[in-house]
């Protein structure tokens, strides 16, 4: 076609900045590739952060827990609720929790004791292996405790050190004891960095005089099922009981996660509009310098349409020029920080977004709509910042345009 | 003489500038039979090039009425007179006006494309014509590769390579040497006398005057003088 070769003739006419205004788009195109996966991998991070690392897919309390916690507000059985579930495919953990204060030396802490079953919980969630340092529990060693993060910062507590610990045990008395630190975990999440203290449920159960039941069932759903298709089978065996998704425990991380593509699309947009500016700029001039030559066109018996088409083939050939730019080089840092990520480690300890923990390495995550989408508003924003100038071109008057200089 | 190609009656154009009202045809009656080689002459200002453009339908008289071909122009849409222009007239302007990115050959071309003739047809129309107008050597130059001459020479053979009905030519010779607008006259004549195209220019040059059939003497909008000439 007579007019792709025009067009790409023109565009080579002026090299320079055809070639400025294409790796601008390039560029942009990149960076926003990048970010677009990185905000996926971020999202991506929170939720598998959010549930797998402590919360779980769902989670089952006794009625009314969760509005008031209490130490007799008991799951009764707790073994064979987790034996069901486990044998309906689901993977589960059962928690006992207690306050009181903990104390290394002069330092105290108000702490929260965490009972859980070492093995179950290992299955269940990814606690066990997110050790900052030291070892997880071991149902042989009872006396062995592992502390969340800052908790270990305020009783300046290292591993292998002994921390007192005091509380109210559930028949009336008191409950205190010596533990040894055995290890510290990095972070998880506000609640657990600040005043997690981790036992094996033996140990919760000796020390709190409990001698059974439990405060929580914590469920983690296959990756190839559908947690609201999981939902039914749950409640069905957690019958009586409280049964909430993690969506419904942190509702806040939950909208956050979901409208996470509600804060790309803004960013996107006026990323974009920058380019916008710079093509509207590009092909304005590139139509003033031409107006002749459309006068001739026109003359000639070229309609409007085509003048327009022309304009438009124009900046649509530099766009595929910059989408293949963009991709060649935006796709492939995506996927190297899919496998590297970004260590944010020398900017914080540690952070958490809604009170769940991220990782301190950014990684991005890659997927066809985190790249589509992009590319898309590229070719949307080209369209719309080419259109007046297009029109303009259209619209001449081909008298005016044969005698303009 | 053929049957008519042009009629302007009472046609009058008058142009706005700063508010002040500029005549530049004030009441022009013309006819032009098919085959004429015409030329229109008259002292700057006077409305030749207004006439041209009407006539090619590049501009709308104030009033008046402009037929080409018995098709009244103020009954046509843009996209009409967009495809009577590509179908039925050529233009030859003073400056060439030749596509800057194209080369010569596609140039000559780029009228047979708009109008959708098939590639074997084309190639075998805008080759003989190159080579009827002296340019078949260099037909894959770009306009700035070419001179002037030579470059209305490619705006010739664009003008009639799709044999339209009629030929506009806006002082064709204007810039070029004498040498050069000797051989471009040729080169029309031959073209109005072997392919019966019919020519209306407009003109200063006295060679052109002299060559035509027929000269219109144009003054202030109207025209004075109509002079069959003998050759």
């Amino acid at each position: 076609m007579k007019i792709w070769r025009m067009a790409f003739r023109n565009i080579l006419r002026m090299k320079r900045r055809s070639l400025i205004t294409t790796l601008a788009m390039a560029f942009a195109l990149g960076i926003m590739i990048v970010y677009s996966c990185l905000m996926d991998g971020l999202v991506h991070d929170m939720e598998k952060n959010a549930t797998m690392l402590e919360m779980g897919h769902v989670q089952i309390h006794a009625p009314g827990y969760l509005e008031s916690p209490s130490i007799y507000k008991r799951i009764e059985d707790p073994e064979s609720l987790v034996a069901s579930l486990q044998n309906a495919g689901f993977h589960a953990s059962y928690r006992l929790f207690a306050s009181g204060l903990a104390a290394r030396g002069n330092a105290s802490a108000g702490v929260q004791f965490r009972g859980v079953d070492p093995t179950l919980e290992s299955d269940t969630t990814r606690l066990p292996h997110h050790l900052l340092e030291g070892k997880w529990l071991d149902e042989k060693e009872p006396k062995n405790v592992v502390l969340g993060k800052r908790l270990a910062q305020t009783l300046s507590a290292k591993v292998s050190d002994e921390i007192v610990v005091v509380s109210q045990a559930s028949d009336g008395s008191i409950a205190n004891e010596l533990y040894i630190v055995a290890g510290i975990l990095k972070s998880v999440g506000e609640i657990v960095d600040r005043s997690g203290l981790f036992m094996t449920v033996s140990a919760f159960r000796e020390l709190m005089v409990m001698p059974e039941g439990s405060h929580e069932i914590v469920i983690a759903v296959p990756p190839e099922q559908e947690l609201q298709d999981a939902l039914p089978a749950i409640k069905k065996i957690a019958q009586g009981l409280d049964v909430k998704t993690w969506e419904q425990l942190n509702p806040a991380l939950a909208e956050m996660i979901n409208s996470a593509d509600a804060f790309l699309i803004p960013l996107i947009v006026i990323t974009y509009m920058a380019i916008a500016i710079v093509i509207l700029n590009a092909m304005l001039m590139a139509v003033f310098e031409r107006i002749h030559e459309y006068g001739v066109m026109k003359a000639l018996g070229v309609g409007p349409f085509s003048v327009f088409r022309l304009v438009l083939i124009e900046a649509f050939i530099m766009t595929h020029g910059a989408a293949i730019l963009g991709l060649a080089t935006g796709v492939p840092l995506a996927f190297y920080l899919e496998t590297h990520g970004i260590d944010l480690g020398i900017f914080a300890q540690g952070a958490t977004i809604s009170g769940v923990a991220i990782d301190l390495v950014w990684r991005s995550l890659v997927s066809v709509s985190s790249i589509l989408m992009p590319l898309i508003f590229l070719y949307i924003l080209v369209l719309l910042g080419t259109m007046y100038p297009a029109i303009k071109a259209a619209r001449l008057k081909p008298v005016d345009a044969i005698h303009h200089h | 003489m053929g049957s008519l190609i042009v009629r302007m009656k009472d046609v009058i154009k008058t142009y706005q500038l700063d508010g002040v009202s500029i005549p530049a045809l004030r009441g022009l009656n013309l006819e032009v039979s098919a085959g004429e080689f015409t030329a229109i002459s008259g002292p700057s200002g006077s409305g030749k090039t207004t006439a041209l453009n009407i006539i090619g339908a590049l501009d709308t008289p104030t009033s008046g009425i402009v037929e080409v071909e018995g098709k009244d122009l103020s009954s046509l849409s843009k996209t009409e007179l967009a495809k009577m222009r590509m179908n039925r007239i050529g233009f030859i302007f003073q400056a060439y006006n030749l596509i800057p990115v194209l080369t010569a050959y596609e140039n000559a071309e780029f009228v047979l494309v708009l109008r959708g003739m098939p590639l074997m047809q084309r190639r075998e129309k805008v080759q003989a014509i190159l080579e009827e107008v002296g340019m078949a050597d260099m037909m894959d130059r770009r306009p700035d590769q070419l001179s002037g001459g030579q470059q209305q020479r490619i705006a010739i053979a664009r003008a009639v390579v799709a044999e339209p009905a009629l030929v506009l030519a806006d002082e064709p010779t204007a810039n070029v040497d004498s040498k050069t607008a000797d051989s471009l006259l040729d080169l029309m004549e031959h073209m109005n006398k072997t392919h019966g195209v019919t020519f209306v220019f407009s003109t200063h040059d006295p060679r052109v005057m002299n060559r035509s059939d027929r000269l219109l003497v144009l003054r202030d909008g109207v025209i004075t003088e109509d002079i069959l000439q003998k050759k």
